[in-house]
């Protein structure tokens, strides 16, 4: 009995208490809204992130936040294309460095940083601080791979606001790769004491906003820095919701319930646009989409395969039916927008009649099966496939499409397990040099297909070396030409990016790392 | 008279009545006949499927993308152009084939699992019975995406996913049949004169147990068909292009906003009708032959 009323009266205080946490939550909600009215924003991302760490970054949603929580020495400048603004990679401009000089040889660096800058510690921005950050970059996972990129050799701090980086050799694409988030400054002092990992869950940076809560299964909530170095932010709270599905996502936006949704499905961007509250920015983009092909397993191996299959894709319909329009063919391994990109040598079209001469002059006449690997996650990728496949089996090539979930995905990429699949790619770096070497050089990092062509690679290294622009470009135009005729991808887009927002949300810049600056906003 | 004779003859009669009354019932019970009209249909479909669709399931043709229906394709086009119709058609075939192998993986390995514990019982048969209430414990579509990841996506795993799923259900079932069953004269008398237990099983306990399980069997067949579907839903089952309800479902849920509701209302009412008929025969068979039920009504 006893025990029964413990319970009756346990329950009833749960209730109570649930009722009153309701009712608090609800005023609190009502009070901060009008607090906030005007100055906070919401904006719709796809992904939860994996690390507050910039040196480990490496999804858009923890590039993001790491962005917004850190400055870096420089930055990009911005320039308007018809009517967007947009980011010039090749305009370095001040950022916590007020002014840098690069000695005559191109091998030393010497920034001198902002005399006000302060980290959200209260901390001055000082030089130990950026030796400290490279520090970091080159002792993490992920972004030693930029260091050794960016041919750092040494950072000194000469005195407490001038900082000296000593590279390898001259890189041309040093200050481009420096303005990344990897290479974000890090309050060093705030640091003592705590291990590595209090970056992976916390922020040390001077950025316009400090990360105030952020769970990877719901939301990050982002408040402006009031003691912001470049002045305070116009927009005091920026919540970043966590929404997976993308009809969510344009669901909230047309509802009004976001002031900003990314990666919008091309299929809803009518939809939106007839939305009179909202806007579309619906801009070119680095990230292409490829068709790989492991060249080291049969019968990939052989170019007139490679050849026959790139001659079978059905390019207008992956633009036309799959992207409505938000996408434009490639045509080159390196996207449009990129210094130095030729077409030449691109010869392919969809030809189903060419794509079966060259299976017969490849000796398989036949056809023949194999297996394809659907990575999850982008519902662009599982159309193309489809069409892909039903291409195919006209020229008698089977494709056993296998879905895999994406971490298993990026795996068998890396791990390079997988026969042929459809992956995207992002160049942070808007160059040739940059990203030929990461994809297509043999030695690259991500040339997870086998792609070795020794005249490519000697291209490649010969065009680091040169300092002239003209004559690099001319190297790389050269590369792109035997790289077309070798077909190690069969490329498909270059992706828009597409962004809805309210008409009243101001300040949008396009970066290269699609990384939003919430700074510039304002509504 | 010998005392088997006056034994065996009541029997016979009582089986002769039950018969007539097995086929009465069932047809005097009208929710089973509408669940029976939907098996049969299916299975016809299925089984016609390559005769009577106007068009090939996996033919894409993205010119006619997106079209509501039509006299050219009766139930519409999805985003690739392909035809609902044949593909819904041709989805019956890989639905009930799921069903049909996930319900036979269940039964066969549940059913003399749960045999085996209840009638030798002691450590073996606590050890059965607690590896099934292990297999329990999850939720039963989590434990199916957590073996159909396991193996990998593929109808062959889903169909793995869906019997593995539905063993410990059908051995607990059997379990307490045959607990109350060993108990009985009958068997009783045939341990006696030494019959092997495996005799005992197969042709004693097993017969009379078939009742609960073959009403079971068919409510498990519904539930098998809607835990591939929701596995093809989410990724883990069938690869594309094969057309399945659950992943049909999956490809057309983004586009019920911009309008197109075609592409996941005709399939789910392909779900909803198959899984209605095998729940509603599955509940018209037990009315019929579970005893204390009929003497209820």
């Amino acid at each position: 009995m006893l025990v029964k009323n413990k319970w009756k009266s346990s329950l009833a205080l749960l209730l109570a208490g649930a009722l009153a946490l309701t009712g608090c939550a609800s005023n609190a909600n009502s009070n901060q809204s009008n607090k906030n009215k005007g100055t906070s924003m919401t904006i719709a991302y796809s992904d939860g992130g994996q690390t507050l760490d910039p040196a480990e970054a490496g999804d858009l949603t923890s590039d993001t936040l790491t962005m917004n929580a850190y400055d870096q020495l420089v930055t990009y400048g911005v320039k308007t294309v018809d009517g967007n603004q947009k980011a010039n990679t090749e305009d370095i401009k001040p950022m916590l460095a007020k002014e840098w000089k690069a000695s005559p040889d191109g091998k030393t660096y010497t920034f001198t940083l902002q005399d006000n800058a302060k980290f959200h510690s209260g901390n001055p921005v000082n030089a130990e601080s950026v030796v400290y950050s490279m520090d970091h970059v080159k002792n993490s996972q992920n972004g030693s791979f930029m260091y050794k990129m960016a041919s750092i050799k040494k950072v000194t701090a000469k005195d407490e606001k001038t900082v000296v980086v000593e590279l390898e050799r001259p890189n041309h694409l040093f200050l481009q790769m420096v303005a990344m988030y990897t290479f974000s400054v890090i309050d060093s002092k705030e640091m003592k004491g705590k291990g590595k990992d209090y970056l992976k869950t916390n922020t040390a940076g001077s950025g316009p906003y400090k990360v105030e809560k952020w769970d990877p299964a719901s939301e990050a909530v982002l408040t402006a820095n009031a003691n912001y170095w470049q002045g305070a932010p116009k927009v005091s709270k920026v919540t970043m919701k966590f929404i997976k599905e993308p009809s969510n996502r344009v669901m909230l936006l047309n509802k009004g319930d976001v002031d900003l949704a990314i990666e919008i499905p091309p299929k809803d961007v009518d939809s939106i646009k007839q939305n009179a509250k909202l806007n579309v920015t619906s801009t070119p983009s680095n990230r292409i989409l490829y068709f790989a092909f492991d060249q080291k397993v049969k019968p990939f191996d052989n170019v007139k395969v490679r050849q026959a299959i790139n001659y079978a894709i059905p390019y207008d319909q992956l633009v036309h039916d799959v992207m409505y329009d938000q996408a434009k063919q490639l045509k080159s391994s390196i996207p449009s927008s990129m210094p130095g990109y030729t077409e030449e040598g691109f010869v392919y079209k969809h030809d189903l009649n060419k794509a079966k001469q060259l299976l017969k002059e490849a000796g398989l006449s036949n056809g023949f099966t194999f297996d394809f690997t659907l990575g999850s996650g982008f519902d662009d990728w599982k159309d193309d496939a489809v069409l892909i496949q039903a291409e195919l089996q006209k020229i008698g090539v089977k494709m056993n499409i296998k879905p895999m979930a994406r971490p298993e995905f990026l795996t068998g990429v890396d791990q390079r397990t997988l026969t042929s699949y459809i992956s995207k790619w992002t160049s942070f770096v808007n160059d040739p040099g940059y990203h030929l070497g990461l994809l297509l050089y043999s030695k690259g990092s991500s040339n997870a297909f086998g792609y070795n062509n020794p005249q490519v690679d000697k291209l490649w290294e010969q065009a680091e070396l040169e300092k002239d622009q003209q004559k690099r470009e001319g190297l790389y135009k050269q590369m792109q030409v035997l790289i077309n005729a070798d077909a190690p991808w069969a490329y498909l887009y270059e992706y828009n990016r597409v962004i809805g927002a309210k008409k009243e949300v101001k300040g949008y810049v396009t970066y290269p790392d699609e990384c939003i600056r919430f700074f510039p906003l304002s509504k | 008279m010998s005392a088997a004779e006056v034994s065996l003859s009541p029997v016979s009669v009582k089986n002769k009545k039950k018969k007539k009354t097995f086929f009465t019932l069932m047809l005097r019970n009208r929710l089973a006949l509408i669940g029976l009209f939907f098996i049969i249909i299916w299975t016809l479909f299925a089984l016609v499927a390559p005769f009577i669709a106007p068009h090939s399931p996996t033919e894409t043709d993205t010119i006619s993308k997106l079209q509501g229906p039509t006299a050219a394709h009766w139930l519409g086009t999805d985003n690739y152009g392909r035809d609902i119709l044949s593909r819904i058609l041709y989805g019956a075939r890989i639905s009930i084939w799921t069903g049909l192998i996930g319900v036979g993986i269940s039964f066969l390995i549940g059913v003399p699992l749960g045999a085996i514990a209840a009638f030798y019982g002691g450590k073996i048969g606590d050890f059965i019975m607690r590896c099934m209430d292990v297999l329990l414990a999850f939720p039963s579509l989590i434990l199916a995406m957590a073996i159909a990841a396991s193996l990998g996506p593929g109808l062959t795993s889903a169909m793995i996913a869906v019997g593995i799923v539905g063993i410990p259900e059908f051995a607990r079932l059997m379990y307490g049949q045959t607990i109350t069953l060993k108990e009985k004269e009958f068997v009783e008398a045939s341990k006696a004169i030494g019959v092997k237990d495996t005799t005992i099983l197969f042709r004693h306990i097993f017969p009379n147990a078939l009742g609960p399980i073959l009403v079971h069997a068919t409510l498990s067949m519904g539930f098998a068909i809607l835990v591939a579907s929701s596995l093809s839903f989410l990724g883990l089952g069938i690869q594309p292009p094969t057309p399945e309800w659950g992943a049909m479902i999956s490809e057309g849920r983004e586009y019920i906003i911009t309008g197109q509701w075609w592409l996941v209302t005709f399939p789910g009412l392909a779900i909803a009708t198959s899984i209605l008929g095998f729940n509603l025969l599955g509940d018209g068979l037990r009315d019929v032959l579970d005893p204390r039920l009929r003497s209820s009504k």
